[in-house]
């Protein structure tokens, strides 16, 4: 195999139990909207002990009539590799990455080996734009739970919205469609030895993409349902990865977000539809209790990174049960500009920094489910946008803010 | 009785005349001391404010380190006056090598025989003070994520326990006392755990019973009704 023309990766790491679907899913989209494309699945593993690259090769396609409109031309290689570096979805990528260019691959997509609810439509609508339409970065839009990827909607959509003026609605959602060119590009930048190669892969993608001027639209994909993350994996530690990897990249961009001062929807692909969410259980007796914890021990550490306004509006706050409980989305985004500067700054360890943030956020996510218990999936939405414009607004105060920390 | 009182009075100018020449040497070195630690002083004002020592020290927490010793000066000036006083006493101690006295060379070569042994514990307490204030934030905001009540107090019992570590670690470099340091250390550290141990276990059983609650029940509530937050 010398060329190809289409290449889905599939990262995994001991995700038995659900990547036999993944790989159904995406044989199906390649053979029924690619039939005349030479495709390739690239498996990229960490070393899974419970027989996930296995079950890799073992599966195929089955009851080909019930899905294809015609036959293939070409059957759906598939690659099942270990990556080397640090352990994490960033170094699969690089793989992936290096095997699309070794291919010379027109279209790739990746998708994560943890979805239940992915379809062969996803493939159509990951490669298409880039195939047919000339884009070269496609971001998933999904349906979620109003409580689901509270990080993304919180933090990262916001903060990367405000910064680079794009509306791509889930910029870690861990699913995405590139050109060819791009995944060179990726592969020119040397960052796989950082948290890049961690949580923070996602919205370096997306960034990245942004950033440097590549043509970026989003597709919707329906409801995202994945297996539950690893209930060890710390929540401070993916806040240091993913925050940390924006508020890195800002360093990196400070050029290319410090011109804009507003932001533009992107093309979207796929039809819309309304989707059914289970419901789900959330602690807010436990969080806000951790964030009461934080706002009584963590101030010395707070005083370095928050101005003292904010200082005083928290300690007001924690006056407020867990019912009554809000969280002003203006003091929101004036502690997250304040952890942006503190982080460029440099005012402690950042790391430190970061772990910090945790019972903030928190807080922050109990007043957003105060704030939506009785809203719909479009009220939900309003309350984001509402969120978004106030980033936008608040921008001035982080431009002001930005040099004036590197002169003291 | 032939030393008459004139051969005398030669004698003790001849002694004064030859000790002229030693003390002129030993007025023009400190004069010189004093020209060369202030452009030394000057030189690493300097340097230290082209590379932002005071921004770094405030992210170190030297700078908080001054002023709860009620030091009223920048990092870079602290730094400035011991560069300076340490080039004054070096000077001082080479003019004093000039008068060729036996008791002084002694006491000078001492000196400098014990100034490495000096330098090395100021390293050692400052790597301390340093590392006890990094490792000691780090235990918070760990301990607070982890939801431990008494956060605050435990950080600060580590901080001073590594304090007390590298603290013992310095005096023993400089040799003052070697034994009673090591039996004083061996005796505050082994009393520090042990009261830390006594107090938690009855002062504070309410503390150890919030973490071992946490530890336990957490796992078994949390495995019979685990919480749905998908954060990412």
């Amino acid at each position: 195999m010398k060329e190809v023309d289409i290449l889905v990766g599939i990262p995994s790491f001991n995700n038995a139990r659900t990547i036999p679907h993944v790989v159904r899913a995406v044989s199906a989209g390649l053979a029924k909207y690619f039939p005349k494309h030479r495709t390739l699945l690239v498996n990229s593993d960490g070393g899974s002990t419970d027989g996930t690259p296995e079950l890799v090769q073992k599966t195929i396609l089955e009851d080909l009539d019930i899905l294809l409109m015609e036959h293939p031309l070409y059957p759906v290689h598939k690659i099942v590799t270990p990556y080397h570096g640090l352990p994490g979805k960033g170094s699969a990528f690089r793989t992936i990455f290096r095997i699309a260019r070794a291919l010379n691959a027109k279209a790739c997509a990746v998708v994560d080996s943890d979805l239940r609810s992915i379809t062969p439509e996803w493939i159509e609508l990951l490669i298409e734009p880039v195939l047919l339409h000339g884009y070269d970065f496609v971001a998933p839009y999904y349906k979620r739970h109003k409580y689901d990827g509270t990080i993304t909607n919180s933090i990262v959509y916001p903060l990367s919205r405000a910064l680079y003026g794009k509306r791509i609605r889930q910029p870690i959602g861990g699913d995405f469609g590139f050109s060819g060119s791009l995944a060179n590009h990726y592969l020119q930048k040397k960052v796989y030895d950082t948290d890049v190669a961690r949580f923070g892969i996602d919205i370096w993608m997306t960034t990245t993409a942004v950033a440097d001027g590549f043509r970026t639209c989003q597709s919707f994909l329906g409801a995202k349902i994945h297996q539950a993350k690893d209930p060890g994996a710390d929540l401070s530690d993916m806040l240091v990865q993913v925050v940390g990897s924006v508020f890195h990249l800002m360093e990196a961009y400070q050029e290319v977000w410090a011109k804009v001062s507003s932001s533009e929807a992107v093309k979207e692909f796929g039809f819309q539809f309304e989707v059914g969410l289970e419901p789900i259980h959330v602690n807010l007796e436990r969080m806000l209790d951790n964030f009461k914890h934080g706002v009584t021990d963590l101030i010395p550490i707070w005083q370095k990174i928050l101005s003292n306004d904010v200082l005083v509006q928290l300690k007001e706050t924690t006056a407020l049960n867990v019912m009554e409980f809000r969280f002003p989305i203006e003091l929101w985004v004036k502690i997250v500009y304040d952890f942006t500067l503190a982080y460029h700054r440099r005012t402690m360890s950042r790391t430190h920094m970061l772990k910090s943030l945790t019972p903030l956020y928190l807080g922050r996510c109990v007043s957003f489910v105060n704030e939506t218990v009785d809203s719909d999936a479009e009220e939900v939405e309003d309350k984001i946008e509402a969120l978004c414009r106030e980033f936008e607004t608040q921008k001035i105060y982080l431009l002001t803010n930005w040099e004036k920390g590197k002169r003291s | 009785m032939g030393y008459s009182w004139s051969e005398s009075l030669l004698d003790s100018w001849n002694k004064i005349a030859s000790f002229g020449p030693d003390l002129l040497h030993l007025i023009v070195m400190v004069i010189l001391g004093f020209i060369v630690a202030w452009i030394l002083k000057m030189v690493v004002r300097y340097l230290l404010t082209l590379i932002r020592f005071d921004v770094l020290s405030y992210r170190l927490g030297f700078s908080a380190a001054l002023a709860k010793a009620s030091i009223n000066r920048t990092p870079t000036e602290v730094v400035g006056l011991v560069i300076y006083w340490c080039a004054l006493f070096f000077f001082f101690m080479v003019a004093l090598g000039t008068l060729n006295i036996n008791a002084v060379d002694n006491l000078i070569a001492s000196i400098f025989a014990y100034i490495p042994q000096f330098v090395i514990a100021v390293f050692v307490f400052l790597l301390g003070y340093f590392l006890s204030r990094f490792l000691s934030r780090a235990a918070l905001i760990g301990l607070v994520n982890a939801q431990v009540r008494s956060a605050r107090l435990v950080a600060s019992l580590f901080q001073i326990l590594i304090l007390i570590f590298f603290l013992a670690m310095a005096i023993e470099q400089l040799g003052i006392a070697r034994g009673i340091v090591v039996a004083t250390f061996s005796i505050s550290f082994g009393g520090v755990v042990l009261a830390t141990a006594i107090a938690f276990g009855l002062g504070g059983k309410e503390i150890a019973k919030d973490i071992l609650e946490r530890r336990f029940k957490s796992v078994k509530e949390e495995k019979a009704k685990p919480d749905e937050f998908s954060h990412l």
